[in-house]
């Protein structure tokens, strides 16, 4: 089956699961109430914060390779050793050929969106190394053989019924739906996990060049559990997540915290300068970053694209997406999903198997609207669609259709003519075509608009 | 040619885009409609912001009494498996109280193994600083004792004064820029350990410390 197909089954199948779309809402719910009150309470103007962090971003993009240069040195002096993966392959290889080295049989893994596109932990299984989801929503669709939902709430999509049979069924435990007892599960589980793990696999938030240092946000505590017991740690990171300065973490700290989940700030925002040191008591003996291209770099030099490599992965856009509240995660079948899902898989992946995601949208710009660093991104899904177009990757159809369209609009009367014709049809024709029972078509006025302000011009 | 440089060299293609400008300079005072007004009232304010968290907050009156509190809360714990990280505050503590300085052992001078470590019921560390408008508390591993003391232990006991208190995080990095050894790891609590990812329920402890108690010594 192409991904398109998959796409429109899928799409189907979830905008009629009534339940499945009230459990989103309710999330999503919780999610905006939260989100509208902290951006109120926190900030004095969250428009001139959005707009000092789009600055911020702008520059980064200005000095990329310098950027990274400068972490590079400042992190490698400490002992940590920098890895360039152009692609997921690489990037494999880098984890396959650590693992060897250092002997690992196991592997504790914290939430990490650059994991997912290497497929990290396929990679594990194949070559027999246990791999365990430390996150608490990652654990969950880890058990259950599943993907991610959302890029921020992996397990968005169950309900506690449907998480306390999962724990039941996979991990032994006493039969319960309550939230507090199914994380004490979870919590009692993993302990023994992170002390007995080989190495620790994190993602990272933030690049700071001019400190040489990673920062991971989180609310569990599993990343720092990740960094602190397992003797080697390997962070696995977009080349594209830079900040010039620590100082700028004063902004992106609260920013990324109140598009993310609505919080002041996250519980742990842990920065991480290097594998243990000299004189400190513990912490990793080795520390690897691998910094992952795949594709990014590509996107760079399409400077139209370039704005993309903002993105915070804050996920405020999914939220916002009445497409993504509609289908739903999976429906994307890609680890990043939502409006920058559909900008950059297509990028990433190909327009040949992709493009239909940015076609996928309304283009409401909703996603522009809360967008924290001020990415354009209902525009670049345009952008897709007008290079989908170029690459001869859109059908007789759609090349049709709009070339009829552009035709008729671009005339007054060819538009008049088409409209009452139009009417006609809606009119008389369409209830017999399209007997739906999920739509029903909403009655047309009988003057339209040009009428009606002709009429109102004659009256004054 | 290596993966480094054909990164790079296709992130230096010349490209015909406006460049941005400068970085931007700001104050979190100017940011943040909930930054701290005066002095005053940095410590009300945190005390607020740690509560709303579920974390608490003992101000105490000098030495003797923050001694005391320290012994009270161990008490209820478990001594026996309580881990500090030597400091001169806390051995100030230790020196003011006769029963505290009995049982508190000190981490630095042994190689603990993880196992082991995840059988102490309490660690407890300094701070570098706190932070008045988030109710957060930073530390590095100088002041932490290393990275796992503050995480592993169910109980995180933070024991500061009250001249460690700021109004916001620039202040709180700007502590940290300036600290001189060669630390590895800092990390910038705010509350205790937390999840929402069932059905976006607040669940406290998730895996690390489901309590977090900050000790305040005042002048």
């Amino acid at each position: 089956m192409s991904e398109f197909t998959r796409f429109i089954n899928q799409s189907r199948l979830f905008s009629r699961d009534e339940e499945h779309r009230l459990k989103i809402l309710k999330a999503i719910s919780t999610y905006d109430d939260k989100v509208d009150q902290m951006k109120i309470s926190q900030f004095r103007d969250w428009q001139q914060a959005r707009g000092y962090a789009s600055k911020i971003k702008q520059y980064v993009l200005d000095h990329l390779p310098t950027l990274l240069e400068e972490f590079e040195e400042k992190i490698s002096a400490r002992g940590a050793e920098v890895l360039w993966a152009r692609d997921k392959k690489e990037a494999q290889k880098y984890f396959l050929d650590i693992a060897k080295r250092h002997q690992a049989k196991r592997v504790v893994k914290s939430k990490s969106m650059t994991t997912e596109e290497i497929e990290f932990n396929e990679l594990c299984e194949d070559n027999d190394i246990d791999v365990i989801e430390s996150d608490l929503g990652e654990l969950i669709v880890q058990l259950a053989g599943e993907k991610p939902y959302h890029i921020v709430t992996p397990a968005m999509h169950k309900s506690k019924a449907e998480i306390g049979h999962l724990f039941q069924e996979s991990l032994g435990a006493p039969e319960t739906d309550d939230a507090e007892e199914l994380t004490m599960i979870a919590r009692e589980h993993l302990r023994k996990t992170y002390v007995t793990s080989d190495i620790g696999v994190t993602g990272a938030n933030f690049i700071v060049a001019h400190e040489g240092a990673l920062v991971m946000t989180e609310n569990e505590g599993n990343g720092r559990l990740t960094m602190s017991c397992p003797p080697v740690h390997i962070a696995i990171v977009g080349i594209e997540k830079v900040l010039p300065r620590l100082s700028d973490l004063s902004l992106f700290l609260p920013l990324l915290a109140t598009s993310g989940t609505g919080q002041q700030v996250t519980g742990y925002n842990s920065i991480i300068k290097g594998p243990r040191q000299e004189g400190e008591l513990d912490g990793p003996e080795k520390m690897y970053i691998i910094l992952l291209d795949n594709g990014r770099s590509e996107l760079y030099t399409k400077h139209e694209f370039r704005d993309i490599l903002c993105c915070i992965r804050c996920g405020a856009c999914l939220n916002a997406c009445p497409v993504y509240r509609t289908i739903g995660g999976h429906t994307y079948h890609t680890p990043y999903q939502g409006p920058v899902g559909s900008v950059i898989t297509p990028q990433f992946r190909g327009m040949n198997h992709w493009s239909h995601l940015s076609f996928a949208s309304s283009l409401c710009a909703a996603c522009s609207s809360v967008c924290p660093v001020h990415i354009d991104i209902h525009q670049l899904l345009l952008e897709n669609r007008w290079e989908a177009h170029q690459e001869g990757k859109t059908g007789f159809s759609w090349n049709t259709g709009l070339k009829i369209w552009s035709w008729v609009m671009s005339s007054r009367g060819r538009l008049n003519t088409m409209s009452t014709l139009g009417h006609i049809v809606y009119r008389w024709f369409l209830p017999f075509l399209s007997r739906s029972k999920r739509k029903r078509i909403p009655k047309i006025p009988k003057r339209s608009f040009e009428k009606l302000w002709n009429d109102y011009e004659q009256q004054i | 040619m290596s993966s480094r440089s054909d990164i790079l060299n296709r992130l230096r293609q010349p490209s015909n885009r406006k460049i941005a400008g400068q970085l931007p300079e700001w104050q979190d005072k100017d940011l943040f409609s909930d930054y701290p007004d005066s002095k005053d009232d940095l410590l009300n304010l945190f005390d607020t912001q740690l509560k709303k968290l579920s974390g608490s907050l003992y101000p105490v009156m000098g030495f003797e009494h923050a001694a005391k509190k320290l012994n009270d809360l161990l008490q209820e714990i478990d001594p026996k498996e309580c881990r500090a990280h030597e400091s001169p505050l806390i051995n100030e503590l230790k020196l003011h109280n006769q029963e505290i300085s009995k049982y508190l052992t000190y981490i630095d001078r042994e190689s603990i193994s993880s196992e082991d470590f995840a059988q102490f019921t309490v660690g407890i560390t300094g701070a570098d600083c706190l932070i008045s408008r988030t109710g957060s508390v930073l530390i590095h591993t100088t002041t932490a004792g290393g990275r796992r003391l503050s995480v592993l232990p169910p109980t995180h006991i933070v024991i500061a004064e009250e001249k460690q208190l700021f109004p916001s995080i620039e202040d709180a990095l700007q502590e940290l820029v300036q600290v001189k050894n060669n630390w590895s790891y800092a990390t910038l609590i705010t509350g205790p350990s937390r999840t929402s990812d069932i059905e976006k329920q607040l669940v406290l402890g998730a895996h690390g410390p489901k309590h977090l108690i900050v000790i305040l010594i005042k002048n």
